[in-house]
């Protein structure tokens, strides 16, 4: 579903990313982890078609998402780390525009459940310049979730989200999944990788030190004997050389 | 356009009005909203009856004609900023909320040039009926100006775009390189008909540099494309004159635009960047410093020794100056360079007896203006420091050594930055010594006096620096109401320290130094009482109900 071939990003003199490949199949939900500017956002952004690639093929539901965006960005929803969100309009009014941006014909019902599983719906008719971060964050995932994307891109998606809410968001990823859905979470928090995620990539530098299931990044180092938790798989695989 | 396009347009315009109707339910809102249309109505209304008044006399013909004459080379100006300068970048600003929810979005990038583009036409009409009536004694017909300038400001906007979208196209090398070249071409051309205009003009008033600018060959052609919007701007009858020009200048925005949809180039990447930075100068904006930049690993090279304790209030100033100076060091040398300028012009026009009276006039103006201006466009002191009100309460000072300290930075880098500029045009004429050395005294408590009185209305009535939107009348009548309190609490600040030196002279016989020593020794003593003012202000503040939004 998200095909991602010989990426290179490149500012200037300075390589953001170098040569990254990496698959999300339907139903696989995919953590994406790495220490600050390991190139996780820039991968996102280039996925989601807000940045070109420099060198490389990135697809969304085999569109290209250089040469054929519009179809690409159809099958596909981005949540930025700290969302934006127009401060006039009501968390209605959004869900409105998401519908006919994305051509979603009857999106009244869907948009309430969303409203009533985010615990927004007392907030429907309230701008999101009034809506605190976390608030704001959920108006984002209902946004995002409204035309049921194919492939869902999620940059460090429990900032600032009580515990109910982190709840309900990991229940709805592991549901999307399940409906056929392929997930990329980029997060610091390991907890949430290993509890929701079943692929890793580890990116240091641009550059992927690890990309598979979380078995076999488990298995990897023989002397921790299967029982390495995924801080101890990180750890060493930024410590070290590349394993992969 | 995409119809999803067309429905935000609709709900933004919607939201927009909504807002401002829900500001207008309060007492307090609608205040605002008179004041801020009173306001406004005493900017317009002398210019409507003099246009009706003054209608149909031959000095008023006169001066459409002359303001004919020069406003190609004013469009030329604007056009060469937005060309060769960052100002053009704004033309594929989008908003953050735009980065993340549109551009991720399947719309194509006509589609989104396309909104911004319809986005921007409620201010553009806004922004041409208040210009159009503001300079409404300079036209031949209201209507002529309210067209030209709606068309020149679309032209503008879609010149800067067609700009920025040609930076997307060709190499960032090559595109510099061409740009630099077409700016050198411009300047050549610009020297030659400025010279062939100073060969004609000797010695001669307007209306002989009138003659001269309408008779150099060089400067009508700079400025031949620029003329198109200025014959509609200043056209006379309806038809053929406005009509014709108009529909020749719209022929020209509609070229532009199509070549901007022709190229369609890839800029969502650079928009995201110029959004990004834009977004940041904003946020720098409401922190109290429009003029501020980021500081950057240069400023960490610049160190300040620590000064004594003070009972706290030292190394609260060396905290303002530090920031200061990396935050605003670029403000600081455009000034200097800009005092460099006048000061060369000053030595080289050598007016002879009057470079005294020039000098010092030009010297004080300039620094005054300065303090005015550093006080409100750098985060100085409590306005930029209001997003760390926390931190400074939670600090074990009291707050009259904080209030000190917050203010001491600001003024002693202010004052020592006038000092050298009035130095400077008093090398440019020795004779102003003693003027200079009375602006070089009164230099530092007129600074505490601005920035104190700006810090205890801002700890009182806290209101950020404009950044409102359209039909936001209440922001604006905040910031109005804010300068206007200002002044009027700078009439008698000032005028008891004038009223006594005044006073003084009466009773002694009149004499400048004593005028200038009663008025100074008043006017820092005023500054105690400010100070007090601003402690206790900043005491009351409650970081919890106050902050603005």
């Amino acid at each position: 579903m998200i095909h991602v071939a010989d990426y290179h990003k490149a500012y200037g003199s300075t390589v953001a990313v170098a040569g990254l490949s990496f698959d999300v199949f339907a139903g696989a939900i995919l953590g994406l982890v790495g220490p600050n500017g390991a190139g996780k956002t820039t991968t996102l952004r280039a996925l989601a078609g807000i940045i070109r690639p420099t060198r490389g093929r990135l697809s969304i539901a085999g569109h290209d998402v250089v040469d054929d965006p519009i179809a690409a960005k159809r099958e596909l929803a981005y949540i930025p780390d700290d969302p934006k969100l127009f401060d006039a309009l009501t968390v209605w009014e959004h869900l409105e525009f998401i519908a006919a941006a994305y051509r979603v014909a009857e999106f009244t019902t869907r948009a309430e459940e969303l409203l009533q599983q985010f615990e927004l719906v007392e907030k429907r008719d309230t701008m999101a310049q009034e809506l605190s971060r976390g608030m704001r964050q959920k108006v984002a995932i209902c946004c995002a979730y409204l035309h049921q994307p194919k492939a869902i891109l999620f940059d460090e998606p429990l900032t600032g989200l009580d515990p109910y809410a982190i709840r309900t968001l990991k229940a709805s990823i592991g549901r999307r999944a399940a409906a056929g859905a392929a997930v990329v979470v980029s997060s610091h928090l390991l907890s949430l990788v290993e509890d929701l995620c079943t692929h890793l990539l580890i990116l240091d530098k641009g550059r992927s030190l690890f990309s598979g299931t979380l078995d076999e990044a488990r298995s990897r180092y023989a002397d921790l004997q299967g029982r390495a938790s995924l801080e101890d798989v990180f750890f060493r695989a930024t410590e070290q050389a590349p394993i992969s | 356009m995409n119809p999803a396009l067309f429905k935000l347009l609709w709900l933004s315009t919607k939201a927009a009005f909504r807002r401002a109707l829900r500001g207008v339910r309060t007492v307090r809102g609608a205040l605002l909203v008179l004041f801020t249309l009173g306001f406004l109505a005493l900017m317009l209304v002398p210019q409507v009856i003099t246009a009706i008044t003054m209608s149909g006399r031959p000095e008023m013909a006169r001066i459409a004609e002359t303001s004919e004459l020069f406003a190609p080379f004013g469009l030329l100006l604007i056009a060469l900023l937005l060309v060769f300068t960052a100002a053009g970048e704004r033309a594929i600003y989008f908003t953050p909320a735009e980065v993340d929810l549109l551009f991720s979005a399947p719309f194509a990038r006509r589609e989104l040039l396309l909104y911004k583009l319809e986005k921007g036409t409620l201010g553009l009409v806004a922004t041409s009926l208040f210009m159009s009536l503001m300079m409404l004694n300079n036209f031949r017909s209201w209507l002529s100006g309210f067209v030209g300038i709606l068309l020149s400001l679309a032209m503008l906007r879609l010149l800067a775009m067609t700009t920025a979208m040609a930076g997307q196209i060709v190499a960032e090398s090559l595109y510099n390189r061409a740009r630099r070249l077409l700016l050198g071409v411009v300047l050549l051309l610009l020297l030659m008909g400025l010279a062939q205009v100073a060969r004609r003009v000797q010695g001669g008033g307007i209306a002989e540099l009138v003659a001269s600018v309408r008779d150099s060959g060089t400067l009508q052609v700079l400025v031949a494309p620029f003329r198109v919007f200025t014959r509609t701007i200043f056209a006379g009858a309806w038809f053929p004159d406005l009509a014709g020009w108009a529909a020749a200048s719209l022929a020209i925005n509609l070229g532009l635009l199509t070549v901007i949809l022709k190229m369609d180039a890839n800029y969502l990447e650079s928009a995201a960047a110029i959004s990004q930075r834009l977004y940041e100068q904003l946020r720098r904006i409401k922190q109290g410093g429009g003029l501020a930049m980021p500081a950057s690993s240069r400023g960490l090279r610049i160190h300040l020794p620590h000064p004594p304790w003070l009972g706290g209030a030292g190394p609260v100033a060396w905290r303002q100056l530090l920031l200061a100076i990396r935050t605003s060091r670029h403000v600081f040398f455009a000034t200097m360079g800009l005092a460099v300028v006048f000061f060369t012009v000053l030595v080289a026009a050598d007016p002879g007896p009057d470079s005294a009276g020039l000098a010092s006039g030009m010297g004080i103006g300039m620094t005054a203006y300065l303090t005015f201006l550093f006080a409100m466009q750098l985060p100085w002191a409590f306005r930029g420091d209001l997003d760390h009100m926390d931190v400074l309460k939670t600090l074990p000072l009291h707050p009259m050594v904080l209030a000190v300290g917050e203010l001491a930075g600001g003024v002693l880098l202010l004052t020592l930055i006038q000092v050298v500029i009035l130095a400077l045009f008093t090398a440019a004429a020795p004779a102003s010594i003693p003027a200079m050395l009375a602006a070089a005294a009164f230099a530092l408590p007129f600074n505490g006096m601005i920035l104190g009185l700006n810090n205890l209305l801002f700890l009182i009535y806290p209101v950020r620096l404009m950044t409102g939107t359209a039909f936001d009348f209440q922001t604006f009548g905040r910031s109005l109401l804010f300068f206007s309190l200002l002044f009027l609490l700078l009439i008698p600040l000032f005028g008891i320290p004038a009223g006594i030196g005044g006073l003084a002279c009466l009773l002694i016989g009149f004499s400048w130094p004593v005028f200038a020593l009663t008025a100074w020794l008043v006017l820092v003593a005023e500054l105690l009482p400010v100070v007090i003012l601003v402690a206790w202000a900043f005491q009351r503040f409650d970081p919890s109900t106050q902050m603005p939004a």
